[in-house]
């Protein structure tokens, strides 16, 4: 394949060997299995939720692209977390609407968040089915009064005798419909409150509403019906005194807010680096176009009006993944070398730099880029929308709103008690 | 079954740059990649290892970039790399390949099989399998698109002109083609262990061998494809016959 854009040498974003040998596997991987797909998956999802593209999610878990960072034992690769954040970019520059590669980082990070929290025996059970892409693991925070206000969940977990007892809504969920459809099945990194008011009543469980193919009694889902990224599923679900074994809670009772705020900040990462990789198709897109557009005898990339956007939009873009690739190393030194200088909530700011950069730049040059081909993009025949309205949902929120990535940055950085 | 694979590092021919002003091709920092050939002829030779079991080894010589595919090697599969990297091979053609290939098949134990790609992606001249054979004084069986081994080999060849099956005793030398097969795509855990196994060195002085060149590359240059821009002027209805020109133009050039 040639190359369309020639991306100028980098000192400071480098990667090893390994990570480079990985990175064009899992490329040659998504251009001969993902790239010639996703249109289609797209057109069918949209046309019913649960067209979800099970014989992708099957290959994808044979090449090995779910469980990247866990430990071999429980299925994974063995890799480190910069190994996962590279093969997201490259999922969704191969699926720019991002269905795959936000399914892959889900599987990614959460299942890494349950191997550095939960029990050896629960991820011994539930890691090497996400592995091998016959189970789902995601993140089940949000619910209908809001998501970014994880303390006031209103979920109720109490424990009676062996088991905790579900009552409550989770609302705007990724996976509701693939662990219905999967064969083994899965569920989430979920949050309920188990004690008392604010985040220190919080619990993190892992959640199965399905497990060996057997749905349990007690979970009620809906699915919703996206605008874009279709083929990875999003719905809510009712917890009617559905009951789970006290060993699926994650790490001690009343620290499920700390857990889940680290699960977040790995997760962002990931979901940045998405944007990432769709917007790099994005760039490549445009400049396919600057090269054969002709208008008033010439490229229309000889209009300033255009050339300069379009290098506004790639210095943004060189800054986003600048900022992913300084999280996945962060994370690589706190999480996998154990750096005892480092602490998880360094990530905090890397992290929200990362995630309120990557979908915001993302979105933009979508935006641009429709606008640059002209009514050809507002057709469906073009399939720039499909990059626009997938890679917008990141801008919403999806493991975090945009607003609060910037509280996070000032909080951090001015002190909490001079920002309330 | 003891199955030799002659592996290339070759450049990524589709990324690589050409200089604007000489044609020349830049070499410097090109990116390369397991010649495509070879990655199917190590393909092939692992899924006989399955089916019969037995070992898989690899040959490879180059510049001390050469290096850099036994991690790919090793990380589809292969038990053991053995490597001869030295600058001086920058310009190996393919006689003095062919023959420190056959040098280093020897040198490396015992075989039954010996596969290549039947050309490199880089270099392309068709000639390296056909030349080791011919050093081993063993049968040769050209551009394979099938392959069966058990007491022998039989090859379904495209010849150009036809599909030939052909058969040959072990060992003997099969050069597969693109068609043969899709090789595996290795795995992160793979990519991972390879990483940490050891590939054997052979040193240009363990062999002697002549490394004179006896082919001469004068120059290598981006191929030019001009077009005939045939222009007809057909802007008013009145020159509607011009039309015809270019019919005719399309009959000289055989396209109808």
């Amino acid at each position: 394949m040639d190359r369309i854009l020639e991306y100028p040498k980098d000192p400071i974003v480098t990667f090893s060997k390994e990570e480079e040998l990985w990175r064009s596997m899992v490329r040659e991987f998504c251009q001969k299995y993902i790239e010639p797909k996703w249109i289609e998956v797209d057109i069918e999802a949209e046309k019913d939720p649960m067209n979800i593209p099970m014989d992708l999610i099957k290959k994808m878990g044979q090449q090995g692209l779910f469980c990247i960072p866990c430990s071999e034992e429980y299925g994974g690769q063995g890799g480190t977390y910069t190994m996962a954040t590279i093969a997201t970019e490259e999922i969704a520059y191969a699926d720019p609407s991002v269905a795959l590669a936000v399914y892959a980082l889900l599987n990614n990070g959460w299942p890494y968040a349950l191997e550095l929290f939960g029990s050896h025996e629960v991820c011994q059970e539930i890691l090497p089915e996400v592995a091998k892409g016959s189970a789902f693991f995601g993140i089940a925070s949000t619910e209908p009064q809001g998501g970014s206000d994880v303390a006031g969940i209103r979920t109720k977990a109490e424990k009676k005798g062996d088991v905790y007892v579900f009552n409550g809504e989770k609302a705007y969920i990724s996976g509701v419909g693939e662990v219905q459809k999967l064969p083994w099945g899965g569920g989430w990194f979920l949050i309920a409150r188990t004690g008392e008011a604010g985040h220190k009543g919080l619990s993190a469980f892992a959640f199965l509403a399905r497990k060996n193919g057997e749905l349990k009694d007690g979970w009620i889902p809906t699915l919703y019906e996206d605008i874009g990224r279709h083929g990875l599923t999003t719905g809510g679900f009712i917890m009617d005194n559905f009951e789970l074994e006290s060993k699926y809670l994650i790490g001690e009772e009343g620290k499920g807010f700390y857990h889940v705020m680290e699960g977040f900040n790995l997760a962002r990462i990931v979901v940045a680096a998405a944007t990432v990789g769709a917007a790099r198709w994005l760039l490549e897109k445009a400049v396919e176009w600057f090269r054969s557009r002709k208008l008033f005898g010439r490229n229309i990339s000889s209009f300033q009006g255009v050339s300069f956007k379009f290098a506004e939009l790639y210095a943004r873009w060189e800054a986003a993944r600048y900022f992913v690739y300084r999280a996945s190393r962060l994370a690589d030194k706190i999480y996998v070398e154990k750096d005892p200088s480092l602490n998880p909530k360094d990530l905090n700011i890397p992290v929200a730099l990362a995630k309120n950069y990557g979908p915001e730049t993302c979105v933009d040059l979508a935006e641009e880029v429709m606008k640059w081909y002209g009514a050809y993009a507002y057709t469906k025949e073009a399939p720039i929308f499909r990059a626009w309205l997938g890679p917008f949902s990141y801008v919403i929120g999806a493991e975090g709103a945009q607003n609060i990535m910037k509280v996070i940055i000032a909080r951090d950085l001015i002190g909490k008690e001079f920002i309330k | 079954m003891e199955i030799v694979v002659c592996v290339k590092q070759s450049y990524d021919v589709q990324q690589i740059k050409f200089d604007p002003k000489t044609k020349e091709p830049i070499l410097a920092g090109a990116p390369r990649k397991m010649s495509d050939m070879d990655r199917r002829a190590l393909e092939c030779a692992l899924r006989i290892k399955e089916n019969v079991g037995g070992s898989v080894r690899t040959v490879s010589l180059g510049t001390p970039e050469t290096r850099d595919v036994v991690k790919e090697i090793y990380a589809m599969g292969a038990d053991s790399a053995y490597l001869l990297t030295d600058l001086s091979l920058a310009k190996a053609d393919p006689d003095i390949t062919a023959r420190l290939l056959a040098e280093m098949i020897k040198k490396s134990g015992d075989f039954n099989l010996i596969l290549c790609g039947s050309a490199s992606t880089d270099g392309y001249s068709w000639q390296v399998p056909a030349k080791i054979s011919k050093l081993l004084n063993i049968p040769f069986l050209p551009n394979a698109i099938s392959l069966e081994v058990d007491d022998t080999a039989v090859a379904e060849c495209d010849l150009g002109d036809a599909i030939y099956k052909l058969k040959a005793p072990l060992p003997c030398v099969v050069s597969v083609s693109l068609e043969i097969n899709e090789p595996r795509i290795p795995t992160l855990s793979a990519i991972l262990k390879a990483s940490r196994k050891q590939f054997h060195e052979f040193h240009i002085k363990d062999f002697e061998v002549d490394l004179t060149p006896e082919l001469e590359v004068v120059s290598t240059r981006m191929p030019e494809v001009s077009r005939k821009n045939f222009m007809v002027d057909v802007s008013d209805a009145s020159k509607l016959d011009e039309v015809k020109k270019v019919i005719d133009e399309l009959r000289k050039e055989n396209v109808l």
